[in-house]
C-alpha cells in the first residue's frame, strides 16, 4: 500500500522551501537558534543553523508530508544543537575539594557526579543564580510564575494551563513575557 | 505522574517555551523586535539566505563526490574481477551475461568460430561492459 504520508520530500523540494522561507521565518529560526546554543558558548548560533541546512538537503526523505517545513527545520535544529552538545560538553573531572562539606542535603548525588552527566559545581552555581534572577524579575508576574513553577513541578504546558487556570491566550502571553526578557537579558541563550 | 526537575532542567524546559513563543510570535511583531535589534534586518536577513545557499551548494556537492565514489568503486571493483579471468572464464562469463537470444549467442560464438576473434583486451572490455549493463537492468521481481 503506498502511504503518501510516509513518503517524506526530495531534496530539491527542500531547497525549494528554503528558498521560500519569508524573512520573518529565517528570523525565528535564528532566534531559536540562539536559544539552542544555551551552554555552548563555542558554537554561533548561524553554525547551527548552517549544519541544519546541510541535515535538511542530505535527509530530505525524513520531512513527513503534511508537516510545515518551517516546524521540520525547527526540529531538526534542536536535533543538531543537542548533538553539538553531547560532542562538546566533555565529562565533568570532579575533585573531592569541589564536594560541597559539610550539607548533605545539598551536596551532589553520585549519580550527578558521574562522567557524562555531571553538572560542575561552579556550574551549578551560576544556574541557581539565574533561576533567582529570573524569579525575582518575574515575582510579580502571576502568569510566568505560574509557567515556572509548572515547569518546575514537571508539568507540561497543557497541564500548566489547567493546573494554574491559565488560558491559552494567556498562556502564550506569558511565555512571550519570558521570551522577550530571554532575548534581551540572554540573547545568546543562558549559560547553562 | 510528574517529577520535580532539577534547576537545569527547569531552565532547559524554559529554553523549550521561549522556542515555543519564538514560532508563535507574528510575522509583524518577529519584523518589529528585529528592528530594535539590527540596524538593518532585511541585510540581517540576506546574510542568512546567503549563508544558507552556501551550505545547500556545499551539500549538494557533496552528495555528488558520495556518488561518483561509489560509481568509481563499483567500476574499480568489475575491472579488478575481469582482469583476473582467464580467456575461457572470460567467454563463459560473457555468454552467460548476454541476451538470452540465440541469434546474439550464435553471433558472437560464430565469430569465434570464423576466427574473428577478439583480443584478450577486447574481451575484458566487452565483459565490462556487459557487467556494468547487467547491474543497471532493473532486477526481475
Amino acid at each position: 500500500m503506498n502511504d503518501s504520508s510516509q513518503a517524506g520530500h526530495s531534496q530539491q523540494e527542500v531547497e525549494q522551501a528554503i528558498h521560500a522561507l519569508s524573512d520573518a521565518d529565517w528570523l525565528r529560526l535564528e532566534r531559536a537558534a540562539r536559544y539552542r546554543v544555551s551552554g555552548l558558548p563555542q558554537i554561533n548560533p548561524q553554525e547551527i543553523l548552517g549544519e541544519a541546512v546541510v541535515r535538511l538537503m542530505n535527509e530530505a526523505r525524513n520531512w513527513p508530508q503534511g508537516v510545515a517545513f518551517a516546524a521540520f527545520f525547527r526540529g531538526v535544529l534542536r536535533s543538531v544543537a543537542s548533538e553539538y552538545r553531547k560532542d562538546l560538553l566533555a565529562p565533568v573531572e570532579i575533585r573531592e575539594a569541589d564536594l560541597a562539606p559539610g550539607d548533605e542535603e545539598d551536596a551532589p548525588s553520585v549519580a550527578e557526579l558521574t562522567p557524562g552527566r555531571a553538572i560542575d559545581p561552579q556550574k551549578r552555581l551560576q544556574i541557581s543564580e539565574i533561576m533567582k534572577e529570573i524569579q525575582a524579575h518575574f515575582g510579580a508576574d502571576d502568569d510566568v510564575e505560574a509557567v515556572l513553577l509548572g515547569l518546575e513541578a514537571g508539568y507540561t504546558g497543557k497541564e500548566i494551563q489547567a493546573e494554574f487556570g491559565l488560558s491559552d491566550k494567556a498562556f502564550g502571553a506569558a511565555r512571550k513575557r519570558w521570551e522577550r526578557w530571554l532575548a534581551k537579558y540572554y540573547p545568546n541563550g543562558i549559560p547553562l | 505522574m510528574t517529577t520535580r526537575r532539577s534547576e537545569k532542567e527547569v531552565l532547559d524546559a524554559l529554553l523549550d517555551q521561549a522556542v515555543d513563543a519564538t514560532f508563535e510570535t507574528s510575522d509583524a511583531d518577529i519584523l518589529a523586535e528585529a528592528k530594535q535589534e539590527y540596524a538593518n534586518p532585511s541585510a540581517h536577513v540576506a546574510e542568512l539566505r546567503a549563508m544558507a545557499a552556501e551550505k545547500m551548494a556545499l551539500a549538494k556537492k557533496s552528495r555528488l563526490s558520495t556518488a561518483r565514489a561509489a560509481l568509481d568503486a563499483a567500476t574499480g571493483q568489475v575491472q579488478s574481477m575481469v582482469q583476473q579471468l582467464s580467456l575461457p572464464e572470460l567467454r563463459a562469463r560473457i555468454q552467460s551475461l548476454l541476451p538470452g537470444t540465440a541469434s546474439a549467442e550464435d553471433r558472437l560464438t560464430l565469430a569465434f568460430r570464423n576466427g574473428e576473434d577478439m583480443s584478450e583486451a577486447d574481451l575484458q572490455s566487452l565483459l565490462e561492459d556487459l557487467e556494468e549493463l547487467a547491474q543497471d537492468k532493473p532486477k526481475d521481481t
